[in-house]
């Protein structure tokens, strides 16, 4: 049941991505890095955060960092297992499809049961255009 | 003796006899509750008068009617609570039913609980709660496991008859091994994840944590099955497990993988799973050495798997459709952040910063993709140990219970706990946690069997016969 993901021509240009990438880390994350999984890199919890839509308290940022290096430093483990042929596997799921007919789902009513904030059968946020 | 005390089995068939009804159970539920949930805190919520009137609904004519059900609070069931222990989901309250949920509603069981569990399913020890800590029954100065400790916790403390949970990396069999019950993780696509609140999809199942494997077969007969709302379930046929108990292990070739008898391990564990393999050569089996090489790979290709799927699952937690919202936000993105922010705890947002890492461009080929490979690489581990043996014979978790806080401080350490239970996860296989013995200060100890994908029946006789050889699963908590 697990795929496997591309065809050999797929994973050639696949591994020519790998290494544009390996080469052109956009340094954006860390501050300091190396090719591969070799080296331990230094994040920058703070940014990456940002894109989780989080804000941290600076303790939050200074306990995070010691933490997620030292466990980054065990996934860097990783890096000495050969995986030079093996195919990426996706989870496990079977290409079932449903038959495509109408069926009962949520009442408006239902949805909105938990909306913090509503009027008029829909869910009001700030204001998101000036 | 208080019903309270009885295994599902037993009341199953007392309550068709009409010997007792179930408000007779629920009532010794709520004394036993009354009496030492205060120590022990396996719940986050719990409505008397509803499962009271509820069981004087119970239509015991049914294959689960009048039966008490806990529910881990990550289970949707119609109208109750749903925290996942998270102050974000403060105040919901569940519009629909989880498949689960349905099919236990349907075989007529009745729910009594919400138990309390690490916030999102995160962690390995329920310290992770935002509603407080759960304690262990043999000893509440220690740590029921977890991420399922509340279920756990109830179902070894006679406050619960059967529990639900949901096992992502060792969640269901972890708790049961140190709490001293059964708990089963069954193969990923045998159970309906439709209802259970996402943490990470690929990983996640639901399954019972029970007094006894019988109990155990029962809840798994009436949860699996296809479920058109989840297209990872299996498409075979529904099944009653354990129908015929064999009680016999002769001739079941059983594998003892190398990497997880490691010099230095626990040695009353080591002591406890060795006589367990001692006990299945002297009834008829024999055992196999085998190896599952890509083992040591496991807790990292877990971390880097889960928290990116988490870091995506997590994202719909964002105070517009449901749960918590911040006050008064300035924009838009003020109500992102600060919700967010305010209302997930500390190792659900190590995790999600973990995740997002990890898929964040320029490095997704060398985290993400490098772990799903070395999955597959565990995934052919356990396929290749499946030709030469019929079922795994492992500790479930590498020591007993530790105490209360020695590794809130130490993530890392935290997530060691599940070395035993992570790799089949990753491999999709199903396996059985039960007790096979006490430390002498009297803690329990869990041994696993894992089987081949879909191999449950086979698991649940071995199982079964082993437990019913012993008097470990009698054994009452002092709390």
């Amino acid at each position: 049941m697990w795929r496997e993901k591309g065809t050999e021509r797929k994973k050639k240009v696949q591994s020519l991505y790998d290494l544009r990438h390996a080469f052109f880390l956009p340094n954006r994350f860390l501050s300091s890095y190396s090719l591969g999984l070799m080296s331990v890199p230094k994040l920058n919890v703070a940014d990456v955060a940002g894109l989780a839509r989080l804000s941290l308290t600076p303790d939050e940022t200074t306990k995070f960092t010691a933490q997620l290096s030292q466990i980054l430093a065990h996934m860097e483990t990783l890096g000495q297992i050969p995986t030079g042929d093996v195919p990426e596997v996706v989870p496990p799921a079977q290409p079932v499809l449903r038959k495509d007919v109408p069926c009962p789902s949520l009442t408006v009513k239902a949805a909105l049961s938990n909306a913090p904030a509503q009027s008029n059968d829909l869910i009001l946020v700030p204001k998101i255009v000036e | 003796m208080s019903l309270a005390h009885e295994t599902l089995a037993s009341l199953r068939r007392r309550l068709s006899a009409k010997e007792i009804h179930s408000r007779d159970i629920v009532k010794d539920l709520l004394t036993e509750i009354g009496a030492r949930e205060k120590t022990v805190h396996a719940f986050t919520h719990i409505d008397e008068k509803a499962a009271l009137a509820a069981a004087e609904k119970a239509d015991s004519s049914l294959p689960l009617g009048g039966i008490p059900i806990a529910l881990k609070d990550n289970l949707n069931a119609l109208g109750d609570p749903c925290t996942c222990s998270s102050k974000i989901l403060e105040g919901y309250r569940a519009p629909y039913d989880a498949t689960a949920v349905a099919r236990l509603r349907r075989a007529g069981a009745i729910f009594l609980g919400r138990t309390n569990m690490d916030e999102f399913a995160m962690g390995s020890s329920t310290e992770n709660s935002a509603l407080g800590v759960t304690r262990n029954p043999w000893d509440p100065t220690r740590i029921p496991g977890g991420s399922s400790g509340g279920s756990a916790a109830a179902v070894a403390g006679r406050l619960a008859i059967a529990a639900l949970g949901s096992d992502t990396g060792g969640s269901i069999r972890q708790p049961a091994a140190l709490c001293g019950c059964v708990g089963l993780k069954p193969t990923y696509g045998r159970i309906s994840r439709y209802g259970l609140v996402a943490f990470a999809s690929s990983l996640d199942q639901i399954g019972p944590l029970t007094r006894t494997v019988e109990d155990s077969a029962i809840l798994l007969s009436a949860l699996a099955g296809h479920d058109p709302r989840d297209n990872t379930t299996d498409l075979r046929k529904p099944e009653t497990f354990l129908a015929k108990p064999t009680g016999s292990v002769k001739g079941l070739r059983v594998g003892l993988p190398k990497e997880y008898f490691l010099p230095g391990m626990n040695a009353e564990t080591e002591a406890a799973i060795r006589s367990a393999s001692q006990w299945f050569e002297k009834n008829g089996a024999t055992l196999v050495e085998v190896s599952l090489p890509h083992t040591p790979s496991a807790i990292a290709v877990y971390y880097i798997l889960a928290t990116a799927e988490a870091s995506a699952n997590l994202a719909r937690f964002d105070g517009v459709r449901y749960g918590r919202r911040a006050l008064d936000p300035k924009d838009l993105m003020d109500l992102y952040q600060r919700t967010r922010s305010e209302g997930f705890g500390p190792e659900v947002k190590r995790r999600i910063i973990l995740g997002t890492f990890v898929l964040s461009q320029g490095y997704t080929d060398a985290y993400y993709r490098k772990a799903q490979k070395v999955r597959g690489l565990l995934r052919q581990d356990f396929e290749s140990a499946f030709t030469k043996c019929d079922l795994l014979l492992t500790p479930t978790s590498p020591e007993p219970a530790f105490p209360l806080g020695e590794r809130t401080q130490d993530p890392l350490k935290m997530y060691l706990a599940d070395v035993f239970t992570i790799s089949t996860n990753l491999a999709g296989n199903g396996a059985i946690s039960l007790p096979c013995g006490f430390t002498k200060s009297n803690l329990p100890i869990g041994l696993q069997l894992i089987g081949p994908r879909f191999g449950e029946e086979k698991m649940l006789q071995a199982a079964h016969a082993y437990e019913q050889a012993h008097d470990f699963w009698k054994r009452m908590p002092p709390v």
